[in-house]
């Protein structure tokens, strides 16, 4: 596919292995601090990720957080007990979205995750052994690259029943591909370096040159990929948790709570507004920082 | 010549194929996947003769390749099954409402380039300024905005707190008594101007104006970013540098030379944006009670409407191979050296 | 000028797109040439050329009185034999039955529609319905005894929807096209059940000619029934028109009655809600309950609360441990808080139910015995069911579909945790509950929420029958819980409910005591029907023996 090939080369990066390792991440450091964006993605992921860990402490309700029903409390609107309100079973809303952090981090780890670990090791064998292999496991990325990814999503958990389970399984098909595409391109240049050569001229077994030489060196693009994709995916699976198809009431969800605050935009505005909020926020992180990484690794791409 | 003849027809070959992958994707979801497909397709009040003729029609008792081949006949024969919900044809369900997605997809992307494309283009103008650091941060902004929840607050905002805007729909149920909209092409602006119903002409165009900016939020984003990424490769180029070296004026360096080689690569960026917007459309629909394909699925998805729902997930997903040929045609059209590719 | 060819593909996509022109609205043929006339007739304004298929009526003051609703009411059916859902909605007011049953409180019990007075033998097994005269179906022909038996034959063979309400008929005659006789197999209260508000509607025999012919001559949405609206067009998933029958017996003098309803289907409450305020409908027949208040501080509204045949109960798996132990039940029955489960489910039009019988419907009883939240004799059952400090999981299923049973079941769940039980809430699609429910019990749910209403106003032969006796397969005794003596009461009770009511009662209200006792089942609270309805708008009545249903004809503006 022409147009999507070009999209990804301009999303792409350039040869590998151009910086050292250690100096990468010295400069990676380097330009993080210098850059007041990138500084404050770091700094909000940095919060995102501490509150996930330790939500039940932060929270000033984590039994309400957790779900815990107040009917005396219902639909309170902000105040210093409550700073977001509470919501239509009396629950304080800042609890639910400082609980709600924790699933939507993990969902997408894990879907990202899983997608690297189909869609990579894919990736460097089509690369590597070119060839008819790489013509099917191609033709089959494509395939899938060919839907929208939440479309395909949505298929899939509306063939399985909605459910956050379900929902983080589809996201994950559905993710693979990009990854596949990504290390494919990557090994295709690697196999031509003098170090695999080398290896591959000593005898070293393909799969071990796939596993020392290939992939290690994918994993910066892979990274930075992940970082913008973890984003991209809280989003997708807030989405189909507001559609119905994801997450399941009573769980905290942040989509789920934009959902359930539609009913009272006109009244009880902030019901939908701060859990949308925090969507927003992280999402936002990921991309920034993805966005540095990749300045940082594509030198292509001129600043 | 020939040989952009020879690209266009390798390229239609492929987009063949990728539908029927894409058949086989849908096919696998629809009847693979579910424990009991007739069960699924025939709706929550099953007696057991409709059951074993589900089961008959959908020839469950076959072998799955058998399955598959009638699968695809029948689909292009223009059978996709019934709506359990209404009864009717899948494929007229779809018929009804896919124009009122469309005209919302297209103004919004009208919207986008023309905000997203001049951004791009002056951010690599004023590379490093603070506008060019605005105009990176507004993009990551736009693609980082949960649709649904954007939607949300401009209702809020523009409705609620403004009362500017009308809040959801498509137009005014009043119009049906005062000003009815004559349906030629089913897209109401195009239909009210041809027909010169001006009344009826603002108020539709009143109405599209939240839902289009919600869905341009995320392709103004990727344009302007993608712009900006063209139009640095583009002037970093030795011709450019030549003509700068030459004395040429750098307006005239950026808005003639550059802009007119960026062209087609935008145009790619453009269409590709286009299929990512188009699963935009369906959050933006149901915050807006828009009547298009995204509150279809949304309430076959309620009413577990099987037969639609994988009829549209067929649909769009077709939509989704045409504008890629169709960027990918017009690309080669535009700019000869991609058809060596 | 290459942006120009761009432009050019995008003119060239739109044009792909206005080659196909969508399918306009569905207007039903009617052999009635009255039923296409009226659009063709209105004055059109001169820019929309004749094929508009909008109806183009200007609103002078003399135009057609238009109410606008909007409604979740989807169309599943329109057959009216078969329809056995949300369609109750249009078919009320398009087809009539024999009789329509009046809400609790009312003067007379019944309404006459199209039988004009009945009468029935004193062992209840002959009832003899004398019809209308001049009545006419909207193809024009007459009403007369032979259509009624003829759709009641056809509901009756067709054998879907609601066809098991004739099950008490043996057969029935037609001694002169006036009088209808059914001769029954066994006493039945055949008022309820020719004004049920399923398959009791009576239709032209012209129609049942052509239905039978055509098997899908209903979806069309064709229609020929004598009720005071004609089906004008139907755009499915989008709207309903019903346009008023000239002839309609009733006449159309004593109030300026509307003469169009255009009902935009709707499924959204919020959106009805944002329809209702931005002034785009008169009449929102479903707006989100907790938004009601909104409306009770508005001049312009008034909130219609009446009773309704609906109520929500819970049922406990018997077939399960623990809650195969009486004590546990009953200590759960005494855990909940049932005013917690009203207030958050119904939002505050709801009242805890006595039984699984809603308030109002017979065989409802003050006599039956009324669970209270009282956690410590509930945790004293548990000490002495010998659980006292133990942990269990319970899984809690309910339909998501259902906003109500997902507001308050959470509510449950934390009522439940100080006795000890630690509750999953399964939010299950419908269909995927209930089939779980019927398959085997010991693998199925502890806990399955469910909103019920009868078919028709006879809880005794359906909540309890339901609920309570014993199954072959569970179908909705989905406690599983048998009692052969309760079998013996509710089978014995349906007897003779019409030629003995009171002692019927009593043996009902023995029936619901022991089940209260027993606790397979747990009543939670009864709804009310709830309307915002515009002050302007005069006539507005909901009868909860039509639960899904609004009735236009009496409707008018101030």
């Amino acid at each position: 596919m022409q147009a999507a090939e070009w999209l990804n080369r301009r999303q792409g990066f350039a040869e590998p292995g151009e910086l050292r390792p250690r100096r990468q991440l010295a400069h990676v450091v380097y330009v993080i601090l210098r850059d007041p964006l990138a500084l404050f993605s770091v700094i909000i992921l940095t919060l995102f990720v501490l509150i996930a860990l330790f939500g039940p402490w932060l929270a000033p309700y984590p039994e309400q957080g957790y779900g815990k029903t107040n009917v005396a409390t219902r639909m309170l609107p902000m105040s210093p007990e409550h700073p977001f309100g509470t919501d239509r079973l009396g629950r304080d809303m800042l609890s639910r979205v400082i609980i709600a952090a924790q699933p939507a981090l993990v969902v997408s780890l894990v879907v990202v995750l899983i997608a690297v670990l189909i869609g990579a090791p894919l990736g460097a064998v089509a690369g590597y052994f070119g060839g008819r292999l790489d013509d099917l496991i191609m033709r089959v990325t494509d395939l899938f690259l060919a839907f929208p990814s939440l479309l395909l999503a949505m298929a899939i958990v509306a063939a399985l029943g909605p459910g956050l389970d379900h929902a983080a399984l589809a996201l994950a098909i559905s993710w693979w591909p990009w990854y596949t595409r990504l290390v494919r391109g990557m090994a295709l240049g690697l196999r031509q370096r003098y170090f695999v050569q080398a290896a591959q001229s000593i005898g070293v077994p393909a799969r071990v040159i796939i596993a020392r030489h290939i992939l290690p060196n994918c994993l910066s693009p892979i990274l930075v990929q992940a970082t913008v994709d973890i984003g991209t995916v809280i989003l997708a699976s807030s989405s189909l948790a507001f559609i119905g198809l994801g997450a399941q009431p009573p769980a905290p969800d942040w989509g789920l709570m934009v959902s359930e605050g539609r009913t009272f935009i006109l009244d009880e505005w902030w019901y939908s507004t701060f859990p949308g909020l925090a969507i927003f926020i992280s999402v936002l992180a990921f991309n920034l920082l993805g966005d540095t990484l990749r300045d940082i690794f594509d030198p292509r791409q001129y600043r | 010549m020939l040989r952009k003849l020879e690209y266009v027809i390798r390229r239609l070959a492929m987009s063949v194929l990728v539908l029927v992958g894409l058949s086989i994707i849908t096919f696998t979801l629809a009847r693979v996947v579910p424990s009991d497909p007739a069960a699924l397709f025939i709706g929550p009040h099953p007696n057991p003769d409709d059951l074993e003729r589900t089961r008959e029609k959908l020839g469950l008792n076959r072998p799955l390749p058998a399955q598959y081949a009638s699968y695809v006949s029948e689909m292009l024969q223009g059978d996709w099954g019934d709506s359990i919900a209404t009864k009717r044809p899948v494929l007229q369900e779809i018929g009804d409402r896919w124009a009122a997605s469309l005209e919302l997809l297209i103004v919004a992307m009208t919207f986008a380039v023309l905000v997203g494309v001049p951004l791009g283009v002056f951010s690599a103008r004023l590379q490093g300024s603070p506008f060019d650091v605005g105009v990176r941060v507004a993009s990551i902004v736009g693609v980082s905005l949960p649709a649904f929840w954007l939607g949300l607050l401009l209702q809020i905002i523009f409705f609620r707190n403004l009362h500017l805007l009308p809040l959801a729909g498509r137009f005014d149920t009043d119009l049906r008594f005062t000003n009815p909209i004559e349906m030629l092409t089913g897209f109401h602006l195009l239909d009210t101007v041809v027909t010169g119903n001006w009344v009826a002409f603002k108020d539709v165009a009143w109405h599209i104006v939240l839902p289009a900016l919600t869905l341009a939020a995320y392709p103004i984003g990727l344009i302007a970013r993608m712009t900006r990424a063209t139009m640095l490769e583009v002037l970093a180029q030795d011709y450019i540098r030549t003509a700068r070296a030459y004395g040429t004026p750098e307006s005239f360096v950026v808005y003639a030379y550059a802009l007119k080689n960026a062209i087609g690569p935008t145009l790619t960026v453009i269409g590709l944006t286009l299929a990512f917007a188009l699963t935009g459309t369906f959050f933006v629909e149901i915050v807006f009670n828009w009547p298009g394909l995204g509150m279809l699925t949304v309430h076959s998805l309620l009413n577990v409407d099987y037969p639609v729902i994988m009829g549209i997930t067929l649909f769009a997903a077709s939509g989704y191979v045409l504008i890629n040929l169709l960027v990918d045609l017009a690309q080669a059209w535009i700019d000869p050296r991609i058809s060596l590719g | 000028m290459k942006h120009v060819k761009f432009l050019f593909l995008l003119a060239f996509i739109v044009w792909l797109i206005a080659a196909c022109t969508p399918a306009p609205t569905v207007a039903p043929p009617t052999s009635a040439p009255a039923a296409s006339a009226p659009t063709a007739a209105a004055p059109k304004p001169t820019t929309v050329p004749p094929t508009a298929v909008l109806p183009t009526t200007a609103p002078t003051p003399a135009g057609p009185r238009i109410l606008k609703v909007a409604a979740t009411a989807s169309v599943t059916n329109w057959d009216p034999s078969a329809s056995f859902s949300t369609e109750a909605l249009y078919l009320a007011n398009l087809y009539e039955p024999l009789l329509w049953v009046n809400p609790p409180g009312a003067k007379e019990p019944y309404t006459p529609a199209l039988a004009e007075k009945w009468e029935r033998s004193s062992d209840a097994l002959t009832w003899t319905f004398r019809l209308r005269k001049g009545a006419k179906f909207h193809d024009g022909s007459e009403l007369t005894s032979a259509a009624v038996t003829q759709s009641i034959s056809r509901t009756i063979t067709l054998d879907q929807g609601a066809a098991f309400i004739w099950g008490p008929v043996a057969k029935m005659e037609t001694p002169d096209p006036q009088t209808v006789v059914f001769k029954l197999k066994y006493a039945a209260p055949m008022e309820l059940i020719a004004g049920s508000t399923y398959g009791a509607w009576i239709y032209s025999p012209k129609a049942i000619e052509a239905a039978n012919k055509d098997p899908k001559y209903f979806e069309k949405g064709l229609e020929a029934g004598s009720g005071p609206y004609k089906l004008e067009s139907y755009t499915p998933g989008k709207e309903v028109v019903l346009a008023k029958f000239d002839d309609y017996w009733g006449g159309w003098k004593d109030v300026i009655h509307y003469d169009k309803i255009v009902i935009s289907i709707t499924p959204e409450a919020v959106t009805q809600q944002q329809m209702l305020e931005g002034g785009q409908v008169d009449l929102a027949l479903t707006l989100p309950l907790e938004n009601i208040k909104r409306f009770k501080d508005n001049p312009n509204f008034y909130v219609s609360e009446e009773p309704s045949l609906i109520n929500f109960v819970a049922y406990l798996n018997t077939k399960r441990p623990p809650l195969d132990n009486k004590l546990v039940r009953q200590a759960i029955a005494y855990a909940l808080s049932y005013a917690d489960i009203a207030t958050v489910g119904g939002q505050g039009y709801a009242t805890q139910a006595r039984s699984v019988v809603p308030k109002g419907v017979w065989p409802y009883s003050d006599d039956v015995f009324q669970y209270k939240q009282d956690l410590a004799k509930a945790k004293d059952l548990m000490k002495q069911a010998g659980l006292e400090g133990k942990t269990f999981k319970l899984a809690l299923t309910y339909a998501s579909e259902n906003a109500n049973e997902e507001r308050f079941a959470p509510v449950i769940k934390d009522a439940l945790k100080p006795i000890g039980f630690d509750v999953e809430i399964k939010p299950m699609l419908w269909t995927q509950q209930w089939k779980l429910g019927k398959d085997d019990p010991t693998k199925a749910q502890d806990i399955f929420v469910l909103q019920y209403w009868p078919t028709y106003s006879d809880a005794g032969s359906d909540n309890l029958f339901s609920m309570y006796h014993s199954e072959k397969k569970p179908f909705f005794n989905l406690g599983y819980y048998f009692n052969p003596e309760v079998d013996k009461l509710i089978d014995g009770a349906g007897e003779i409910m019409v030629t003995d009511p009171k002692k019927s009662q009593e043996m009902y209200v023995k029936a619901m005591n022991i089940m209260a006792d027993e606790s397979p089942v747990l009543p939670l609270y009864d709804a009310k029907a709830v309307h915002v309805v515009p002050k302007t708008l005069l006539g507005f009545k909901y009868n909860m023996n039509y639960p899904f249903s609004i009735f236009f004809y009496p409707l008018n503006k101030k």
